[in-house]
């Protein structure tokens, strides 16, 4: 919005909708499809996992159920880990250990409502993992299994399971490599010939079981945006076909086979190390740390005023302003004010954003929480 | 008479637009017929008879291809003036942009002049600002009628500093070759005389009105405190920086404030950039370019207004503020000052005081109304009709 247009509405549900509408078309309609088909002709030896935020649910609710409706009906084959999250995708883990905890129990009742399961693995906002969000979860007697950037891990051991430092949890890795493979890499716009096939893709997933084939059950975490199904990688580029040839390959194969994250759970925990993480680690930008949503005065300034008006509003109680100051706390508000010049990341935060300039974000962004602020005087 | 211009609602990029506007309605008014030359791809006479046709825009454009011209009555929409945009006027390739250094737009324009002068009839030509005094010029060497050149800024106010050398060249040879010069200010009267040498005889000054919309929307107060307002483009010339730092300077004492500033240019990413840098919250609010309706929103949820100007020869936005009952706070280097004397004024380089002003007056309300209501009283007797009588007498020593 804008401080002074007649619009009183302070989110933009005509660009949502036309957002939504977008990416069901081009991924979450035929994305769902293809994963259903395997399911059907796999059995339950197929397994992905899910991590569903509560305001996707809410959008798509309104806007395209049959979206929702395709991810009820795929959950329930039993082919489907649901993960947990916060329920708005905030950067609450840095700042306020309370409110982290209550959007992650809004998000738990929210996937009991929707998908009737309650969550047994925890994956933070981008992947935003070090040592205070195993303590935040300790109040959650669910969650046994964190996933957080191979980055976090030390160099030796990326592939292999650890237990958080206070040894609450197993923490899974994010193999990077292969996961970027796929979702950055997976066309080449130099070299159209040259895009990746899923022979090739499996035979280094192969070669990378066979790296660490120590006994202690490798595994490579490959976890990417659902989008990268037909909306980061269009339909043209093969990446579909590319998903059922692979899913062929792999149970064709010997050697390899699919899990969930809560797979983890089975393995002995005696043998493995414990992991301290000190500094927030994330899987955005090249930085692999909080930087693409806090790193410019825009940024800090805008989270600074965020926090403010939030605590405002739980001190008032006011369960709808509450509401309003939560969505606004969403990670991709400041992700879009991250500065589109001076370095490679710049371009995929350009890509991301709805707005011409991050300063038009952050103008938008500002005015928004000002309208909020006036609800609350 | 012939109206030369660079930006006419309902595309405007800054005041001479506004500027434009009000005159014009007031001359139709007092008789005096106007066709209107903008810029643009193709040539287009606007020509205009009666008040209404300063929305109407009642426009004939020429087909370079069939060499003929035809009546397009699609430019003056209303509702399309009240968002500032209007798709037929984007057709005819019409882009405001007199406050940049678009010295090619120039010739353009020039070019268009050559084809409209055989297809209309005028008595008199009045040029607005530098990128319109080559085609007066023109105007006036080909039909030998008198040309008035009217000067709204000079490069030297609009760059803070010297500018650009070509632009400077313009404008002297325009000013130098006009029958009459006329300035928004004695201030500027004096730059145009300093700078370019223009004998005080040739120069009149007519002070600039204001120009308010009949229907005005119903608008109540946003915000509990106070808020001062900044309004205005975002260039060096309007003081946004001052301002930034006046802001910076007030809430350290007095934090029970908003400031905001509405306008775009090009310093506005940098004064988003520098406001949180600073993490002055969203005490500082910023809310891009406003359309008329906006102007209005933003004036009236506002209680002081300042113009920390470095160089302005008028400064429009202070009339329609003091109009709208906000208490001003003016940089001395503005022209309106010699307009209206209920208003606080202070040199531009001055940010403490200015700073110190804005602090005694947000603890002083009933200092705020008393300069509210008399400086409403003084800018509601200030009229367009007074410049359109002086520009007519001014005419009439012409022809």
């Amino acid at each position: 919005m804008h401080l002074f247009d007649r619009c009183t509405e302070l989110f933009d549900n005509g660009m949502n909708r036309e957002v939504v509408e977008k990416v069901s078309r081009s991924c979450y309609l035929p994305a769902s499809d293809m994963l259903s088909s395997l399911v059907e002709r796999y059995g339950a030896d197929f397994k992905c996992a899910f991590s569903i935020t509560g305001t996707v649910v809410e959008q798509l609710k309104i806007w395209t159920p049959d979206v929702l409706e395709r991810l009820r009906r795929l959950t329930a084959t039993g082919s489907v880990e649901l993960l947990g999250e916060t329920y708005y995708h905030s950067l609450f883990s840095h700042f306020d250990r309370e409110e982290f905890v209550d959007q992650v129990g809004q998000h738990s009742a929210m996937m009991k409502r929707e998908f009737s399961v309650l969550p047994r693995v925890f994956r933070n906002t981008e992947l935003i993992y070090d040592d205070r969000i195993s303590d935040y979860l300790s109040s959650f007697d669910q969650f046994r299994v964190l996933l957080c950037e191979d980055t976090a891990a030390d160099q030796t051991a990326e592939h292999t399971t650890r237990k958080s430092y206070n040894d609450l949890h197993l923490l899974l890795f994010r193999d990077h490599v292969l996961s970027d493979d796929i979702a950055f890499r997976f066309s080449n716009h130099e070299k159209p010939d040259h895009h990746l096939t899923a022979k090739t893709y499996a035979s280094r997933l192969r070669e990378c079981g066979e790296m660490l084939d120590d006994g202690c059950n490798p595994h490579a975490l490959l976890y990417m945006d659902y989008e990268t199904l037909g909306e980061h990688q269009r339909e043209s580029s093969g990446i579909f076909t590319f998903f059922q040839d692979l899913t062929e390959i792999i149970f064709n194969s010997t050697q390899m086979r699919f899990s969930w994250p809560s797979d983890s759970l089975s393995q002995p925990r005696e043998q493995m190390s414990r992991v301290s993480v000190q500094r927030p680690v994330s899987w955005a930008d090249s930085g692999k740390n909080l930087s693409a949503w806090l790193s410019s005065d825009l940024q800090k300034n805008a989270m600074n005023t965020m926090l403010e008006v939030l605590a405002r509003a739980r001190r008032r109680g006011d369960e709808q302003i509450l509401e309003r100051v939560r969505r606004l706390s969403s990670s991709d508000h400041f992700y879009y004010m991250y500065p589109w010049k001076g370095d490679a990341d710049a371009e995929v935060h350009r890509y991301f954003s709805p707005y011409v300039s991050p300063e038009e974000a952050y103008m938008r962004y500002m005015a928004a929480l000002a309208a909020l602020e006036l609800k609350l005087s | 008479m012939l109206f030369l211009t660079w930006e006419f609602p309902p595309l405007i990029a800054g005041g001479l637009g506004m500027a434009c506007y009000g005159m014009v309605r007031a001359l139709l008014d007092r008789g005096v017929e106007v066709a209107l030359v903008l810029p643009g791809d193709k040539p287009c006479i606007i020509e205009m008879k009666r008040k209404e046709h300063a929305d109407l825009l009642p426009c004939r454009v020429y087909d370079e291809e069939s060499g003929e011209w035809y009546e397009d009555l699609s430019m003056g929409c209303m509702e399309a003036r009240q968002r500032g945009k209007c798709k037929a006027a984007m057709q005819v390739g019409f882009s405001p942009n007199p406050y940049t250094s678009d010295i090619a737009s120039l010739f353009r324009f020039r070019k268009n002049i050559e084809k409209v002068i055989p297809h209309v009839d005028f008595d008199i030509i009045h040029a607005h600002d530098w990128l319109t005094f080559e085609a007066g010029l023109y105007a006036k060497g080909v039909t030998g009628r008198p040309l008035v050149c009217h000067v709204h800024s000079i490069e030297y106010d609009r760059a803070c500093g010297r500018g650009n050398e070509r632009i400077h060249g313009f404008e002297e040879i325009g000013l130098a070759l006009a029958d009459r010069v006329v300035t928004v200010s004695r201030f500027t009267a004096a730059a145009v005389h300093g700078h370019y040498g223009i004998h005080p005889d040739r120069i009149r000054v007519v002070h600039n009105g204001y120009f308010l919309e009949e229907s005005e929307p119903s608008c109540e107060k946003m915000f509990n405190e106070p808020v001062v307002l900044f309004m205005g483009r975002m260039t060096c010339q309007k003081g946004p920086d001052i301002f930034l730092e006046i802001a910076r300077r007030v809430l350290s004492s007095y934090p029970e404030v908003r400031f905001v500033m509405a306008g775009h240019g090009d310093m506005l990413h940098n004064l988003i950039h520098r406001s949180a840098y600073f993490g002055m919250k969203n005490r500082v609010l910023f809310t891009g370019f406003l359309n008329r309706d906006e102007v209005h929103r933003v004036l009236c949820v506002s209680d002081i207004f300042v113009a920390p100007s470095v160089s302005d020869p008028f400064n429009i936005t202070v009339l329609e503020a003091m109009s709208r009952g906000l208490a001003v706070l003016v940089s001395r280097q503005s022209g309106v000052t010699e307009a209206v004397h209920h208003v606080l004024t202070a040199d531009y380089w001055n940010v403490s005081g200015m700073s110190r002003q804005i602090v005694s007056l947000l603890k002083n309300p009933a200092r705020i109304r008393q300069l509210s209501v008399q400086g409403k009283a003084e800018a509601d007797r200030v009229s367009w009709d007074d410049a359109a009588v002086k520009l007519k007498k001014l005419y009439g020593e012409l022809l």
